[in-house]
């Protein structure tokens, strides 16, 4: 105990209300940067533990995104539950929640509440549509919001459905728009000296993503583009495309002409260097088939593997298209320290990501695998917060935590 | 004008999205931020069609900034960067590693001229590791990650998500490991090197699909619009004018769409009863819910949404969602007279910290436009100097 560890948010206390995805995600990096986060929990535990597979405590998204945290039960819905609440938000830098819109007022635990017992607690919210406007109490999951924010429109083929993005990416854009936003009330708070109601839409924070699409909206005269696979927008670009290998897939996208000469080096195709059917993007965008015939002539042929290192060597955008078990053993991000090994009490040897947020020079906190339901009450409450034994074992009988 | 970044000076090198995503962040807290090009502009300006003034992606994202022109690769250009870089609290670049490095201009050398200053950096793969010159774009990132490989229908090939995930993700990445970088120098007094990596940044999205492997012990196969695990009514359904998406989360909600569908009795009907029990019987399901939403449009599914709290969202295109009017109500979209692009839809910061105010919006900058502004006024440099830069190329 003699040094204290170098973390940017050491010393930090966070009261951690958040469910599912989206808060989870924000609390964690503020874990993983070492500030306090004390998951505060319903006593049967959140909503994503009860989908955990039999015998475990929780799905492995719940083990993800609550790694470094400290886990306490409370029932808000009790008396005595919102009291301890309100203690312990006299010790608390912030707190985060994503309950929907209006849940915490009607439990009278709200912002303004909370922000009369300690003025300097910065409150994170993070909702579907936001805290105020006609959609506000619209229903919103990862998967509704993909649809209302435009997303899904311009995903999948055409001729085919609006499709899904199969990984929930607007659940965690939101949670890094959460972060990011609390964060700067902390920053504010240090020359105010007062805490700020921090609030994040998923709806809007998605918004941005759409540009590309935007642009070509006001490209074709307001016009809305069709759904373009996997080819750039209006098929606007060539080659930009996923393209079948011997062992499945990898995605090339040119960006320079200088790098349709060079992928026709790789392809061994450098008899085509002067062919005006290809000589620059417009003109292989009018031969689009005959173009994407061609890359697809090569990589048909060759593996992942070889055509990674082919475009590698020739300076050539591309990549594999790996799947989930490839990507969880890749050796970059093992090597880099974002993916580890870790040993967890319901799935033994497990990788695990640390924060993608780096700040050279800082410690990196060590790993602490998620939380038990109400494993920490006894340390967070007695210790932390200062009630008895006897407080703490009342509380629990009358099922207040 | 009380907002959160006041004071707060950024160079901003970045280009295309990602870059530009934090530091438009930044601009829209109130923080100065000085948008630093090369003198033919960055390359997202290039992508301008023939015939037009700028592009839309372009205005979205540089809104709240000053342009300025600098070529690092004179002598001068450098000195100039120096000049500003000991006024400056922040330095963002998402250039390929290392390249800032190869013109003497980085890390290191900045940190040395102004220990306060924190230097972000934000690339495809990171600045270590053995990926890391690997060349990024958002689709190429979407590739390596792992997102399209769970994108599309199992009988379909690999599906990039149809907007830019990974740039984004990226952005908003940087600016909070800014924001935290900030708050810790304030105690430390030490200007921080963050650096962010798409890949990493969109490594958590994946959790549920783990969560597939884990349970299996084998890669879940892609499953389209319908759920990976088992949850019905799940999935994107016909309405007369499009699609709607639905996505039961409780058995109150599946009572709810009873309701709104006039089939109150099948609540108690034991082949419907649970999650499990709809999914066993997946097709019938589907088929109580399209009987339903194809005779409705999505206004109509839309209000009895509200009415009967399902959850459940139209299929919006661009056009919609650029004219919708909850975001113009709630000030996160709105009209601004773009001198290039004219009257157009822009949006501001998703990040709101109730009772700041966020800058008013200021429309993206011509190449330069600044250049007289920030190196006359903010660097003290005479008109002649400035002509002689201009002269030599070097602005």
């Amino acid at each position: 105990m003699s040094t204290q560890p170098n973390y940017p948010l050491a010393g930090f206390t966070i009261l951690d209300l958040t469910q599912f995805y989206q808060g989870p995600y924000a609390t964690m990096m503020l874990a993983k940067a070492g500030a306090d986060v004390i998951k505060i929990e319903p006593p049967g535990g959140e909503s994503l533990r009860h989908m955990a597979p039999a015998g475990k405590e929780g799905g492995f998204p719940v083990v993800m995104l609550n790694a470094n945290k400290r886990g306490v039960t409370l029932n808000l819905k009790t008396e005595e539950g919102r009291a301890l609440l309100k203690k312990m938000v006299l010790k608390a830098d912030a707190l985060v929640e994503n309950y929907a819109p209006g849940v915490m007022d009607r439990l009278g635990v709200g912002f303004s509440v909370l922000h009369e017992i300690n003025p300097r607690m910065v409150y994170a919210s993070a909702t579907g549509f936001g805290l105020s406007g006609p959609d506000r109490d619209n229903l919103a999951m990862d998967f509704t919001i993909q649809a209302a924010s435009g997303v899904m429109s311009l995903t999948g083929f055409p001729g085919g459905p609006p499709t899904r993005t199969g990984a929930p990416y607007v659940d965690i854009l939101g949670g890094a728009h959460l972060y990011a936003g609390l964060m700067t009330a902390l920053l504010e708070r240090e020359r105010t000296g007062i805490g700020r109601l921090v609030e994040v839409a998923m709806v809007e924070a998605v918004y941005s993503c759409l540009a590309t699409g935007l642009d070509q909206y006001f490209r074709a005269g307001s016009k809305v583009p069709a759904r373009s696979g996997n080819a750039f927008a209006n098929f606007n670009r060539a080659p930009y495309n996923v393209y079948e290998a011997k062992d499945g897939h990898v995605a090339v996208i040119l960006v320079t002409e200088a790098q349709w000469q060079n992928l026709l080096r790789a392809m061994g195709r450098d008899d085509l260097k002067d062919d005006p059917r290809f000589i620059n993007n417009d003109a292989r965008v009018k031969h689009y088939d005959q173009t994407e015939a061609l890359v697809n002539a090569w990589t048909n042929t060759h593996t992942r593997a070889e055509i990674f290192a082919a475009t590698s060597r020739f300076k050539i955008p591309c990549a594999p298209v790996r799947d989930i078990e490839e990507v969880m053993h890749d050796p970059h991000m093992h090597q880099r320290g974002m993916l580890e090994t870790v040993e967890h009490y319901d799935y033994g040897p497990v990788v695990l990501p640390n924060s993608p947020l780096r700040f050279h020079g800082a410690d990196k906190v060590p790993t602490r695998v998620n939380p038990h339901v109400g494993e920490h009450n006894i340390p967070v409450y007695r210790d932390l917060f200062g009630l008895s034994d006897q407080e703490i074992e009342r509380l629990k009988e009358s099922g207040a935590i | 004008m009380a907002t959160p970044l006041a004071g707060v000076t950024v160079l901003d090198f970045g280009q295309i999205f990602q870059g530009s995503y934090a530091t438009l962040l930044m601009a829209k807290a109130g923080a100065n931020v000085i948008k630093i090009e090369p003198p033919g502009g960055e390359p997202l300006r290039r992508r301008t069609p023939p015939g037009a003034k700028g592009t839309m992606s372009f205005a979205m994202l540089n809104a709240n900034k000053r342009a300025v022109t600098l070529n690092l690769k004179t002598p001068r250009g450098r000195e100039l960067l120096f000049e500003m870089v000991k006024r400056a609290d922040v330095l963002l670049e998402n250039f390929g590693p290392g390249s800032m490095d190869g013109m003497g201009v980085g890390w290191s050398v900045l940190h040395d001229i102004n220990p306060r200053l924190i230097y972000a950096t934000g690339t495809g793969y990171g600045i270590s590791g053995p990926d890391h010159q690997a060349l990024a774009m958002d689709l190429t990132v979407q590739a390596a990650s792992g997102i399209m490989s769970v994108t599309g229908f199992p009988d379909g090939p690999p599906v990039r998500a149809g907007v830019t995930v990974a740039d984004f993700m990226g952005g908003v990445h940087v600016y909070g490991g800014i924001m935290m970088a900030l708050y810790e120098r304030d105690r430390s007094g030490v200007g921080r090197l963050v650096e962010v990596a798409m890949q990493e940044a969109v490594y958590y999205t994946l959790a549920g699909s783990f969560e597939g492997l884990y349970r299996t012990g084998k890669v879940p196969p892609r499953s389209g619009n319908q759920s990976g695990g088992a949850i019905a009514p799940y999935g994107v359904y016909p309405v007369k004018d499009g699609f709607v998406a639905i996505h039961t989360g409780t058995e109150q909600h599946w009572h709810n769409i009873l309701d709104a569908a006039g089939r109150p009795e099948v609540k108690d009907d034991p082949n419907f009863r649970t999650m499990h029990d709809r999914s066993a019987r997946l097709a019938e399901t589907n088929a109580i819910v399209t009987a339903w939403t194809s005779s409705l449009t999505k206004a109509e599914i839309a209000a009895q949404a509200k009415q009967f709290r399902i959850p459940v969202a139209p299929v919006r295109d661009v056009r919609e969602v650029m004219h919708d009017p909850h975001m113009h109500s709630r000030g996160m979209l709105e009209w601004v007279d773009h001198p290039d692009l004219g009257r157009v839809v822009l949006p501001t910061t998703p990040i709101r910290l109730h009772g700041t105010d966020i800058a008013p919006t200021m429309p993206s900058a011509r190449v330069g436009q600044y250049n007289d502004e920030i190196f006359g006024d903010w660097l003290g440099l005479s008109a002649e100097e400035l002509a002689d830069l201009r002269k030599n190329g070097v602005i």
